[in-house]
């Protein structure tokens, strides 16, 4: 590919969420909205310095990687505001949305497309967002989040796997101009821990088989000077590939049930 | 085309509104005492590279509105008025506001009749070109900042009248092609 000025042309936020949502409402692909701004993505890597005491002091030998996340920011201004709803309850570990016009809340069937910022129940602290679910599974209120564009574009289209609104997810200014609303999501390679009945088979055998789990044991020996040994446990990280997705990857989300 | 003198001929200004409106039909607005002026504003954004320096290697076209003026000499009054409660968000009477921000399109076809808040407040503006045989259409038109500036005296009153077309869509994304192929303005017989 030859080097040119890279323009991405109109792009589109769109975004998927898990199999709790009622029929349509982030079930499947849903349009959340065009932004005035260009779309930012910053993409952070982890990395912590080694050192070693007879380098001297304060002196890097060699750097850790420790894995990446994503943050996107936005401003939307054209946009459904109640795609956005949505979004933001998944963010916050699946709050119980409430409607006073509804006679049995929660339910959208008499939501009006103009309402914006449903009542929430946040839930009790503490609460995961992926709960050791698979992507798009009731229950896993990761987001996937899209950003779509025309096919003859230079730029691919970009899919985060996990994400969810952060920190101060939204400011949103209420006047008489037309309202924008700032995002900034986090997108992360989230990593389901199973939930395997005890007692678990840490052994390698078992590993990237349905019932694996995600850390093993291994055993791991070590000379010291006396020539003998002294043996220690470490944690070893097991995948499997149905769970090890990318941070992201440029195709785009389509409304296919995933189970 | 060869080459030649360009001339347009006695222009009629005519303009045609909402459904529900005075002006649902094309309508005569009058004609002009000088010539009407049609100015397109480009938008050009450059595009800037350290190597360049201060000069632009590339520019991107982002989009265009158009100016009209016309200077109103024998008009019909009722029709002007029609296109002021119109350009002030659809309103009811002459003079009258509507809610701050009210919008003009309201996501609604061109013409789409409704209130305030409801129907389509964009004002097609026409031009005829009798001996060019070259018309002008702006599809999505409003009066702008400073709409008319009316002499009132003895004297027959010459109204300056300022449009401005803008490229109005009700989808903003298309499928990603998003203004591709929408028209600001076209040399098509109005109807």
């Amino acid at each position: 590919m030859a080097r040119d000025f890279q323009i991405a042309g109109p792009t589109l936020v769109s975004v998927r969420g898990g199999m709790h949502w009622a029929s349509g409402y982030l079930r499947i692909l849903s349009q959340l909205g065009l932004c005035q701004e260009a779309i930012k993505i910053e993409v952070k890597n982890f990395h912590r310095n080694i050192g070693a005491d007879s380098t001297g002091p304060g002196v890097t030998v060699d750097v850790m990687v420790n894995s990446t996340e994503c943050e996107v920011s936005m401003r939307l201004i054209h946009f459904d505001p109640l795609v956005l709803s949505c979004c933001i309850s998944d963010s916050m570990g699946g709050a119980t949305l409430i409607d006073p016009n509804l006679a049995n809340p929660p339910g959208f069937n008499n939501v009006r497309d103009s309402d914006l910022f449903l009542g929430r129940k946040p839930p009790p602290g503490g609460r995961l967002l992926g709960n050791g679910l698979p992507r798009f599974a009731s229950g896993n209120y990761y987001v996937g989040l899209n950003l779509q564009r025309a096919d003859d574009m230079n730029e691919r289209p970009w899919r985060f796997f996990y994400a969810y609104l952060m920190q101060q997810p939204i400011q949103h200014k209420i006047g008489v101009e037309a309202s924008v609303v700032e995002l900034k999501w986090r997108a992360i390679r989230y990593i389901p821990l199973w939930q395997s009945p005890a007692p678990q088979d840490f052994s390698e055998a078992n590993a990237n088989t349905n019932n694996a789990p995600a850390w093993v044991e291994q055993l791991k020996s070590i000379q010291k000077p006396n020539d003998t040994f002294d043996t220690y446990r470490m944690l070893k990280e097991i995948r499997t590939d149905s769970y090890d997705l990318p941070l992201w990857d440029h195709t785009t989300d389509d409304d296919s049930n995933p189970f | 085309m060869a080459r030649d003198f360009f001339i347009n001929g006695p222009t009629m200004v005519f303009v045609k509104g909402r459904t529900d409106s005075t002006i649902a039909n094309l309508t005569e607005l009058g004609l002009t005492d000088v010539p009407v002026r049609v100015r397109p504003q480009f938008r050009h954004r450059p595009i800037k590279v350290d190597a360049w320096g201060d000069a632009p290697p590339e520019v991107q076209f982002m989009l265009a509105t158009v100016e009209i003026t016309a200077s109103l000499i024998h008009f019909d009054r009722d029709v002007l008025d029609a296109c002021l409660r119109l350009s002030m968000g659809g309103v009811l009477d002459t003079g009258m506001l509507p809610i701050a921000g009210t919008r003009l399109g309201n996501k609604k076809p061109l013409f789409h009749p409704g209130s305030s808040l409801v129907g389509n407040h964009f004002v097609q503006l026409a031009l005829s070109g009798p001996i060019s045989g070259k018309p002008w259409r702006f599809f999505a038109c409003y009066m702008n900042t400073i709409p008319m500036d009316f002499p009132l005296g003895v004297e027959k009153s010459a109204v300056v009248t300022n449009w401005t077309c803008i490229p109005y869509d009700r989808d903003l994304y298309n499928g990603g092609t998003g203004s591709n192929a929408l028209y600001l303005w076209d040399h098509g017989t109005p109807s």
